[in-house]
């Protein structure tokens, strides 16, 4: 297995070009006079932009709910009032629709790699047979592998599938991806909606009918939440559960309620069959799910993320596998971006304002990485010019320190109160310390992924899944709910 | 069916090791110049007469003793590497064309793009760096009107490369090379019909004539006098046809090797003979008036004669050969970079300091090969990025873009060409939905297989569907204004 340490070099040389040019550039610029003050004050205000942007979307998912029930009785008068207040606000919240008509036969696709994956995957399996709740119309289960060698488990899979008719096991002949394992099972599906998952993730069990209440309006994809089921095993995993819980709770939620378009995750999907077996998913692409999200939008198709369906997933836990995952991911983004960024700005299928937001979430983002490192520079160059880093008195500068710092911080605290599982409040408070260093250490990542990309260096490193048992998240719902719509409860 | 590998020309270890002694060559050759300020040039009056200028000149250099007395007395005639390449770019373009047909679009803009992106790539890294580097040190960088135009060479276009020499003296050589490089297609052509001795004896007549009305008519001093702009009377020399002569002496050699017979063919000792004679004969003809005509077709053909004998003997050794192949393909970033390397280092550091100039010559040397691995590197990188900038504009701004048709319909097992190489197979279709349908093939090599998009893969040339496409009237155009 590669080694993270293998990337070392790639991260000496891009830091080294990214930082040490620049430093030397601007000390040269220093010594002859320039002060540099409208470099500084561009970052800083590239800093403040992005600042500004977490804490709009902050405030919109923290405010704003996705699904919320019609209507309460309000026994407590200042439950009342708040309401009330919240109303005349415009931030109360959106009525959940409530489905009309019942929920079709639905389809489980799981793509695994099962060298990887063969401890966990009947483990998923029983999940999904036992514990997902079944429309009337009927469930189907596929489970779409590869393996280069044959495994004992796969006489497992098969015994399991003769006790239950409704899983299916299809092995992917010469497929690489997951890609692959997907699309080969897409003609078989007789579901009219799909959801797509990953080897480790075990659903809740009202996902489908929280989903059909969604597609059922017009809408043809709808992204669920993720959380993290092995968030005790360490640092890293406390770490990430609450990133996890940052993105899907916060992030997407906001991106879906300001621009009503949202991202395929790659899991936890819940898609119409029939846009499903078109958009199909691409091979070639590191991020496959991020760009059938792109064609999908592209193509007039509509994505909804709701943070109420959830599903519980496993994180990295060990610092190898996670720098190979945030590498793929960050070199996966900037490949969509270049590649679908001024088919945003064309398309005739998407509003100004999901324009104006896209252009936010692939171009801004892939700069991002790159601009926002050009701060060092800048202190460096003054700290080899005048011999220490005087303080600031520039007003606009510590405005946007301040605005910077916090930004985090007032996430971190968002994300506590819409936090689907019930974390220790000590994860919350380590990641807010932790958060500038996590931000550093994932920006270098990027810049990695960034070199690996201009290389064409896009081998898939598979992330390794370890077998530990995970702790069990209490969810805030029930375990099990009726099997219609009307017992669906409220979500964040 | 069998698809065949495409047949690549390989590289020449001579070739390259002449390349590198070439811009070596023209780094000291400069270095010199620039130290000295010019104070030797050989002159139309007598071999005598040129002796005891070289001795003048040479008393720059007192203090090295006689070595450096030989070394520097050899470095004064570094200018004649400039035709060395006149001649070799003739023969590489033609060995460029071994086994393809010439297509003149794709060809010039390979061929342009070659030339142009490690030029602008050192001017737009250069500049900011050599500027930052000026305002440290209270120098005077270039003037804004240098910068312009150094970042936008072709857009104002000077035959003479006068503006360009404000920031490298040997900037002059690109326009000239963009020239030859431009009438290629055309006396590729008439090489075709005519042949390469027909060619050659038209070449060297026209080149023969028009030396002769530069000299006796323009009145025109010897061109390699520097520098070049406080000299415009020999701009002549920098015309085409001054050097077409040269040009098409390469080509003829290139077409010659091609078929497997020529001066690359002959033995060492025939080829030596003949390198040093004709060496010997062009020297002996820089020193006369009427010796122009000639000179600059014999110094190279010489130059190059002994040269690849040398250098064949020098790659004998595995360590020469694989250094010499790995150096020869920066031999261009570095002929671009060595003058700004030797200028500001003379300017800045050496000054008239005599012992730190020789101190630094191998250092600027290094220091110059170096750059050009780096440009070698950032080149393609900072092109793609560009390119893709543009594109991007231009898919934004164009009002009707054409909508991508698919010529032809995928089918397992089709031989294709992957992005020009053929020798891939499809081993697999998908179709997706991206706005329209599209199709994406996984194909192999037998080696090892990917997923492409359709775009980037074309039917082998002697499949049904290349054949059906060739015979379409109605094929479809998707390039963009910016398409490589």
């Amino acid at each position: 297995m590669r080694k993270w340490t293998s990337d070392l070099y790639k991260l000496a040389y891009t830091h080294l070009l990214l930082l040490g040019i620049p430093t030397i550039f601007y000390y040269c610029l220093r010594l002859g006079g320039f002060t540099l003050i409208s470099v500084h004050l561009a970052i800083a205000t590239f800093f403040l932009v992005n600042s500004l942007i977490i804490f709009v979307e902050t405030s919109v998912a923290a405010f704003r709910r996705a699904a919320v029930r019609g209507r309460f009785p309000f026994p407590d008068p200042f439950d009342k009032f708040k309401r009330t207040v919240k109303g005349a606000l415009g931030v109360s919240g959106r009525r959940y629709p409530q489905p009309r008509t019942p929920l079709p036969r639905c389809s489980v696709l799981i793509a695994a790699y099962l060298p990887n994956e063969q401890e966990i995957i009947l483990e998923t399996l029983r999940h999904i047979l036992y514990k997902v709740q079944r429309p009337a119309a009927g469930l189907e289960v596929f489970l779409a592998y590869n393996t280069p060698i044959d495994l004992p488990i796969e006489e497992d899979l098969r015994r399991l599938s003769q006790i239950h008719p409704e899983l299916k096991i299809v092995r992917v002949e010469g497929s690489t991806s997951k890609a692959e394992n997907l699309n080969a099972v897409l003609s078989l599906v007789t579901g009219e909606v799909s959801c797509i998952l990953d080897a480790d993730h075990h659903p809740a069990p009202d996902c489908f009918f929280r989903a059909w209440r969604w597609l059922e309006q017009g809408y043809d994809v709808v992204q669920g939440r993720n959380i993290i089921r092995n968030h005790a095993s360490n640092l890293l995993t406390q770490n990430i559960a609450v990133e996890f819980e940052t993105v899907y709770g916060i992030s997407h939620v906001a991106k879906s309620l300001l621009t009503d378009s949202s991202i395929f995750g790659g899991s936890n999907g819940y898609w119409r069959t029939a846009t499903l077996q078109k958009i199909r998913f691409n091979p070639a692409m590191l991020t496959e799910d991020i760009d059938a999200s792109m064609r999908t939008l592209l193509s007039g198709y509509r994505i909804l993320h709701d943070r109420s369906i959830i599903t519980t997933e496993l994180a990295p836990e060990s610092f190898n596998a996670f720098w190979f995952q945030r590498k793929r991911w960050a070199q996966g983004w900037l490949e969509v971006g270049l590649r679908y960024q001024r088919r945003v700005w064309k398309s005739t299928k998407l509003t100004s304002w999901q324009k104006i937001y896209w252009t936010y979430l692939l171009f801004f983002c892939v700069i991002y990485s790159v601009i926002a490192l050009q701060i060092l520079p800048l202190m460096l160059s003054l700290l080899l010019y005048q011999g220490m880093l005087p303080t600031s008195d520039h007003p606009y500068l510590w405005f946007c320190t301040v605005l910077t710092f916090s930004s985090g911080i007032y996430q971190t605290l968002a994300t506590m109160r819409v936090a689907a599982g019930r974390y220790s409040i000590l994860y919350f408070v380590q990641h807010a310390v932790m958060i500038f260093a996590y931000s550093i250490l994932k920006n270098m990542i990027a810049i990695v992924g960034l070199y690996d990309h201009l290389h064409g260096l896009n081998k898939w490193v598979v992330t390794p899944r370890d077998t530990q048992k995970p702790n069990p998240i209490p969810d805030r719902e029930p375990a099990i709910l009726a099997a219609s719509p009307a017992g669906l409860g409220s979500g964040k | 069916m069998v698809n065949p590998q495409p047949h690549r020309s390989q590289r020449l270890v001579w070739l390259e090791g002449i390349r590198i002694f070439a811009v070596i060559g023209l780094l000291l050759y400069h270095a010199q110049v620039v130290f000295t300020g010019s104070p030797y040039t050989p002159q139309p009056t007598g071999l005598l007469d040129n002796w005891q200028h070289l001795l003048i000149a040479n008393q720059h250099f007192q203090q090295g003793g006689f070595f450096f007395h030989l070394i520097s007395s050899l470095v004064w005639f570094g200018f004649q590497f400039f035709s060395v390449f006149i001649l070799l770019s003739g023969f590489t373009l033609v060995l460029s064309l071994q086994g393809k047909t010439l297509e003149t679009g794709p060809f010039l803009r390979q061929r342009f793009a070659r030339i142009l992106w490690p030029l602008w790539t050192i001017a737009w890294l250069g500049y900011p760096i050599l500027w930052a580097l000026g305002t440290a040190t209270g120098r005077s960088s270039y003037e804004a009107w240098t910068i312009l135009v150094g970042s936008t060479f072709p857009l104002a276009f000077a035959f003479d490369g006068a503006v360009l020499v404000q920031t490298s003296q040997s900037w002059w050589f690109v326009p000239l090379i963009l020239s030859l490089v431009g009438g290629f297609p055309w006396l590729w052509t008439l090489l075709q019909r005519w042949g390469s001795r027909n060619l050659l004896v038209v070449a060297l007549f026209v080149t023969l004539v028009y030396r002769g009305l530069a000299i006796y008519w323009l009145d025109s001093p010897f061109p390699y006098s520097l520098p070049l702009a406080a000299n415009n009377g020999w701009q002549p020399f920098l015309l085409l046809p001054a050097s077409l002569g040269t040009f098409v002496l390469g080509m003829g050699a290139g077409h010659s090797y091609c078929q497997g017979r020529g001066p690359a063919f002959w033995q060492p000792r025939q080829a030596l003979l003949l390198g040093l004679l004709l060496y010997s004969l062009g020297f002996f003809c820089q020193f006369y008036r009427w010796g122009w005509l000639l000179t600059d077709l014999l110094l190279p053909s010489g130059l190059v004669l002994v040269g690849m004998v040398g250098f064949r003997a020098l790659a004998k050794s595995q360590l020469m050969q694989q250094m010499v192949l790995g150096l020869g393909g920066y031999s261009y970033s570095f002929f671009l970079i060595h003058g700004l390397v030797v200028d500001h280092t003379i300017h800045w550091v050496i000054q008239d300091n005599t012992g730190l100039y020789f101190l630094l010559l191998p250092i600027m040397i290094v220091g110059t090969l170096i750059l050009a691995i780096l440009v070698e590197y950032i080149s393609p990188l900072l092109q793609r990025l560009v390119v893709g900038l543009l594109r991007d504009v231009d898919y934004v701004l164009c009002q009707n873009p054409d909508p991508p048709v698919a010529a032809w319909q995928p089918v397992v097992g089709d031989p294709v060409c992957y992005r020009g190489e053929s020798g891939w197979t499809i081993v697999k279709v998908e179709q997706l939905l991206d706005e329209q349908e599209f199709w994406l093939c996984q194909v192999s090599n037998g080696w090892k297989s990917i997923w492409v998009r359709q775009e980037d893969l074309e039917p082998a040339a002697n499949s049904p569907q290349a054949l059906a496409i060739r015979s379409s009237p109605d094929r479809p155009n998707q390039s963009s204004a910016f398409d490589q």
